[in-house]
């Protein structure tokens, strides 16, 4: 019997002992995290010329402190072609940053870290690892394999707010801070909630009082104010207008045209000022810290491999140089639209909206720069409806007029009648949330019954174009003045060239006769047939004799449902389609939605714009380095997937270190601007 | 950070630049009266004005009506009528080519001070604008162009936007006088062949910034 019981508690001692070193193996990036980044170290490093890209960084590493740079930016002590971590996550009070590094070299990473920040750091030496802080938000722990930077951002959580208060009532609940509850030292979680403290009743009565002590000021300067009014109703029954030396400014930008008023210190209240805010200051860095070294204990008591869920990496590309991860919900939850949705009792609309994941994989080809986003609602259904109206039907005959001219265009093919079931879905709640969840849902219902969604599809079924044909130049007049010897002012009349866009914008209809009526009436209406006119089947704007559109003509009719509205009658006739501009109009045709820019057209079109020397310097530098943009999006793995491709002229060995010749270009241009200003 | 600073350069350029120029004009008599006139041109972007005009909002910013624009002139009218001192005021607007000028009499050139003094104190220009521009002494045959200070912080808190206003706009002053010009203290300022006036141009942020000195203390003969 004793042998029996002394074999199962062994055996659930090493159930424990293995369950526990499993739990503690592995550091887990958090499951609400906003941003999650993975750097491909290996495929990066390749692509990279360090001895192009090196004083490119020193010069942006430069301040004016005039403290030596970091020469060697590929030895600085991190494994560069060993993978990178980075992620985001926040709640109520704490925003954070989080980036796993490799080191290879954990002496020669302090040095690079002490040189970089350019001032003395504080080093503190934990049992495995040591840590200092970069700033007031930002540190950096390491032990000899491993290094972890980590920003913090801390917001001192507000006491609830009443928002059924506040939406209800007429007036505007003043929210104020807790005087220093801050319990934030109390345990963490690796997910930074702070969790709900028990309650007590001591700090309730101290927060109470304060809030008297407020509320009654707050009354003080109120009852202030209604005494003023009623001082300057009755003067104004009397004398119809305000006395000049009463009338006060409210404008907030009022600065002293010239000497400060006696009466106010400025120096004085900038120096109690500052001394509160140092003082808020260090409080909050010592809190930052806490978690820091909280989250570096974790981190360095564990084998440090980094885990990643599934979900987050679902749509990543092992062959990616780098992949990123965005949760849209997320960050709307706990970011800025979080009191904003409460306050407005919108129900599940906003989570709806925005409950959903984006990733993107970055290729940084030899000759051009690849994205590609898998869009993914969080919601299945929503996904669905989503994908269905990215399902529209063909249309070749709008993609004719793609012509080899063109600048760029926009096309899109989706189904409007599913946009319908999509909007609905979004008003939908799962769990009933919302004050006016019930109201909502019967607004859907009776828009339902109300709108006649398929005679609004037939309107505009969801295929569309928009084609930038050319950017051309008209003459402009304007006036200016010119001087005599005796300075005497004269009106002259100059010219100049603007620039004016060529383009045409078509999307097909079933219901060719109601776009017919929209028309008439803009040459019937007694109003608006001073602006518009028709020749046959052709509407358009009537030319303004005082030239004072920027566009001159513009022309709009339909045919062979198809409504047209474009600047010139040329851009009706189907053009002449090189092979180029086949594949243009094939792909418009093919995929929901896609476009494309030929950026040396389209800087060519604006040259006329730039006109000091500076201004063309920058132009050319741009047309010397400027790509050509393409997109396609289309329904993929149950997302939406946007192909993005950026063409890179030839001058750089590859696509990575394009941009960084670019940037090093503007750089120098800058540069030479503020010597010359200097 | 700097780079992308330097790679939005290209938006930049893109971006709803606009250029207008800015003169005021002092013709002084040996008494100390004269004649003022400020014009505001801003037909070279008339184009991107007449569009900027059709819409509700730019920058974030409400864009005036025609009729509030209006509105707005005739108060600063009627408020240097309203000064001792200041007659034959003048307006004119130009909404095709966007040019506002206003002009007056004054008996002396301080009474343009006190003008500009009332149009803030009503409101009408904003409380950053200097008003005590202007000095003089017939007897002793001196006229000052008072310095103004910097406005570096005011136009660093302005947005991108904003700024781009600035960039291409210019400011011209011009003084004439009935005596002949003995001295003056800027020689920024270009004296006309009969030195009986002078002019300043320049770009308005070169002012603005005060890498261009606007104070001038002239005597005359």
């Amino acid at each position: 019997m004793k042998s029996i019981l002394l074999k199962k508690q062994l055996v659930f001692f090493l159930i424990f002992c293995c369950s526990f070193a499993h739990s503690q193996s592995k550091i887990q990036v958090p499951a609400n995290a906003v941003f999650y980044m993975e750097v491909n170290g290996k495929l990066l490093n390749s692509k990279t010329n360090w001895q192009k890209l090196n004083p490119i960084l020193q010069n942006l590493n430069k301040n004016d402190q005039e403290k030596p740079t970091w020469k060697d930016f590929s030895d600085t002590g991190i494994k560069n072609d060993a993978k990178q971590y980075h992620y985001i996550n926040f709640n109520d009070s704490i925003k954070s940053y989080t980036a796993h590094l490799i080191l290879e070299d954990a002496v020669k990473f302090l040095e690079f870290i002490k040189v970089s920040s350019k001032k003395e750091l504080e080093i503190t030496k934990k049992n495995k690892y040591s840590y200092t802080n970069l700033n007031d938000d930002t540190f950096v722990a390491w032990d000899g394999k491993r290094a972890v930077i980590s920003g913090i951002s801390y917001t001192k959580k507000l006491p609830k707010f009443d928002y059924d208060y506040a939406a209800d009532s007429t007036v505007v609940v003043s929210v104020e801070e807790p005087p220093m509850i801050d319990s934030a030292y109390a345990e963490a979680d690796s997910t930074y909630y702070e969790p709900e403290k028990p309650f007590n009743y001591k700090d309730e009565i101290k927060y109470l009082k304060d809030e008297i002590k407020y509320t009654k000021e707050d009354i003080k300067s109120h009852q202030d104010d209604i005494v003023r009014m009623q001082k300057d109703i009755k003067y104004l029954e009397k004398h119809h207008k305000y006395p000049e030396e009463k009338k006060a400014t409210t404008e907030l930008d009022e600065v002293a045209s010239a000497k400060p008023t006696e009466e106010y210190d400025e120096e004085a209240e900038d120096l109690a000022y500052q001394k509160e805010m140092d003082s808020i200051k260090a409080e909050d860095f010592k809190i930052v810290k806490a978690f820091a070294e909280k989250d570096f204990d974790r981190y360095f008591d564990s084998n440090m491999e980094v885990e990643v869920s599934k979900e987050m990496v679902k749509f990543q590309d092992a062959n990616s140089d780098v992949f990123v991860y965005s949760n849209y919900g997320e960050i709307v939850k706990n970011g800025a639209y979080k009191h904003l949705a409460k306050l407005y009792n919108f129900g599940d609309l906003i989570d709806n909206l925005y409950n959903s994941n984006s990733s993107y994989n970055l290729y940084f080809d030899k000759n051009k720069v690849k994205a590609i986003s898998n869009y993914q609602h969080r919601d299945s259904e929503i996904q669905k409806r989503f994908s269905a109206l990215y399902n529209g039907k063909k249309n070749k005959k709008l993609m004719s007029l793609i012509s080899d001219k063109s600048v760029g265009y926009y096309a899109i093919n989706v189904d409007g009648h599913k946009y319908f079931d999509l909007m609905y879905s979004l008003f939908e709640s799962k769990n009933d949330s919302g004050k006016y969840q019930k109201e909502l849902e019967l607004m859907m219902e009776t828009i339902k019954i109300v709108l006649d969604e398929e005679a609004i599809s037939k309107i505009a079924p969801g295929n569309g174009v928009f084609v930038l044909n050319a950017l051309n130049t008209k003459k402009v007049e304007y006036t200016d003045y010119e001087y005599d010897d005796s300075f005497n002012d004269k009106e002259i009349k100059k010219t100049k060239d603007v620039v004016v866009p060529d383009f045409t914008f078509a999307f097909a209809t079933e219901n060719e006769n109601y776009w017919k009526r929209v028309f008439e009436v803009l040459t019937t209406n007694k109003e608006l047939s001073q602006k518009f006119a028709k020749n046959g089947d052709i509407y358009y704007l009537k030319k303004d004799p005082k030239n004072s559109n920027y566009i001159d003509q513009i022309y709009f009719t339909v045919k062979e449902n198809i409504v047209y509205l474009t600047t010139s009658l040329e851009n009706l006739v189907p053009k002449k389609q090189s092979a180029v501009s086949q594949k243009w109009a094939k792909d418009a045709t093919k995929h929901p939605s896609s476009g494309t820019i030929n950026m040396q057209r389209l800087l060519q079109g604006l040259e006329k714009e730039f006109t000091t020397i500076s201004q063309k310097e920058g132009f050319n530098l741009f047309r010397k380095n400027i790509g050509d943009v393409y997109f396609k999006s289309e329904v993929k793995k149950e997302s939406i997937e946007t192909e993005f491709n950026y063409t890179t002229p030839n001058s750089s060995e590859n696509s990575l270190m394009y941009f960084f010749d670019f940037c090093n270009d503007l750089i120098k241009i800058s540069e030479k601007e503020t010597s010359t200003a200097l | 950070m700097k780079i992308i600073k330097y790679f939005f350069l290209f938006c930049i350029f893109l971006s709803l630049t606009s250029c207008f120029d800015i003169i005021d004009k002092i013709n002084l008599k040996a008494d100390g009266s004269g004649e003022y006139a400020v014009i505001l041109n801003a037909s070279k972007s008339k184009t991107r004005l007449q569009s900027i005009s059709k819409m509700e909002t730019i920058n974030g910013k409400k864009v005036p009506k025609k009729s509030e624009i209006e509105n707005k002139v005739n108060q600063a009218s009627n408020v240097f009528k309203s000064v001792p001192g200041i007659s034959n005021v003048k307006t004119s607007l130009d909404f095709d080519n966007f040019i506002i000028k206003l002009s007056c009499n004054f008996k002396k050139i301080e009474n343009i001070n006190t003008g500009l003094e009332q149009l803030k104190a009503k409101n009408i220009i904003g409380k950053t604008v200097p008003t005590q521009l202007y000095k003089q002494n017939v007897a002793e045959k001196t006229f000052i162009r008072n310095k103004i200070g910097s406005y570096k912080n005011e136009y660093d808190k302005l947005s991108k936007a904003d700024k781009e206003v600035f960039s291409d706009a210019t400011y011209t002053s011009i003084l004439q006088f009935e005596n002949v010009i003995k001295s003056q203290t800027n020689n920024s300022y270009t004296v006309s062949p009969n030195k009986k006036a002078i002019k300043l141009n320049g770009n308005i942020l070169d002012f603005i910034l005060q890498k261009q000195q606007i104070q001038n203390s002239i005597s005359l003969n």
